[in-house]
């Protein structure tokens, strides 16, 4: 079925037009456009050969290396051997402290010296003046109550006196 | 091929003076006309073709398996690289340009020519290997099914596609023969 449709397609006039101008376009590409030569292609495949070449090892190399390790397993003494000629005795190790030290690396730094422009006088202790700065409690004495004197809460002041506190007498 | 088989550069020289250009115009179509892209799987091909020689059926054609190995190179080109999205995408910008031409140049035969292999390089491109095979490189039915490795009824089939989908993109150009 599909061998016939494909010959009718192939029959008609569209398609005959097609495949002649395909045809032609094939060939002029052809034609058009040159193979690289030969001898590329030859030096080419002269460098994976020797790439190939360079990367396979050689069988003898492979048989020698094979006799060596058959050698030292030969002569190696594994489990048969007995315990007295073991290089080493396995034993316990028992951790009784734990200590670890910090380890310190000198770094070198570069250091750079930094240059002033400013000029700055300097100022002597001579000609420093220091100034008391006191807060006006301390200023003015305030005398504390007398526990001898014969009227304590007044401090030894009498009635007289100006500055007695009234208020205080009057609660007393 | 036998001559090759036994490293004979001669012969071997002998072979790709025959066949390069063909394989050439084979990749410069099926690789959507690069030529530079092709120049190097021709060269590439060959030296499969060198590589392998050892592995040649004797008493089957060299065309026909240099060509199955030149459409297994651009099946892997395709898978890797997505040569054929892009290159619809390039043909896409160009049929815009093709989609609507002036009355005159619809008569024009490189017009023709020109959306023809337009419409070549949009095929699927197991229907453009056949159809190139077939009609450029006049292959047989049965040769063809070696190359790509399917039955003979499939390649039928592809064909069958490959000529309706052309005769469909090209029915509004109609050219004068020179």
């Amino acid at each position: 079925m599909k061998e016939d449709e494909l010959n009718k397609l192939e029959e008609s006039k569209d398609i005959k037009r097609i495949l002649e101008t395909s045809k032609s376009l094939y060939d002029r590409d052809k034609k058009e456009n040159q193979t690289r030569s030969f001898d590329s292609l030859m030096k080419q495949i002269e460098q994976r050969e020797q790439i190939s070449r360079k990367m396979a090892i050689s069988p003898w190399w492979l048989a020698a290396a094979c006799l060596i390790g058959i050698l030292i397993g030969w002569n190696f003494p594994f489990d048969n051997a007995p315990k007295d000629d073991k290089l080493a005795v396995n034993d316990t190790v028992v951790v009784t402290e734990k200590h670890t030290d910090t380890i310190y690396q000198q770094v070198q730094v570069a250091v750079k010296k930094l240059e002033r422009k400013e000029r700055r006088e300097v100022v002597y202790p001579q000609t420093m003046q220091t100034q008391k700065v006191l807060p006006p409690v301390m200023t003015t004495e305030i005398p504390l109550p007398d526990p001898r004197n014969s009227r304590p809460a007044t401090a030894g002041r009498s009635l007289s006196q100006e500055d007695f506190p009234v208020h205080l007498l009057v609660s007393l | 091929m036998r001559q090759v088989s036994r490293s004979n550069t001669k012969a071997f020289e002998e072979l790709y003076t025959r066949y390069a250009r063909r394989m050439q115009g084979f990749f410069i179509r099926m690789l959507g006309y690069d030529i530079a892209k092709a120049e190097d799987f021709t060269q590439e091909l060959f030296l499969k073709v060198y590589e392998s020689r050892g592995a040649y059926e004797e008493g089957r054609t060299f065309s026909s398996w240099a060509f199955s190995m030149a459409y297994n190179l651009c099946k892997n080109e395709y898978r890797h690289r997505d040569v054929v999205e892009i290159h619809e995408q390039e043909l896409n910008y160009n049929s815009d340009v093709t989609e609507e031409p002036a009355f005159e140049k619809v008569y024009d035969r490189a017009v023709f020519e020109n959306q023809l292999s337009i419409s070549l390089s949009k095929l699927p491109a197991d229907q453009l290997a056949a159809f190139t095979l077939r009609y450029s490189e006049e292959l047989s039915v049965q040769e063809i099914a070696r190359v790509l490795d399917c039955p003979e009824g499939t390649v039928k089939s592809r064909l069958h596609y490959a000529l309706r989908s052309l005769s469909q993109s090209l029915s509004m150009y109609n050219p004068v023969k020179p």
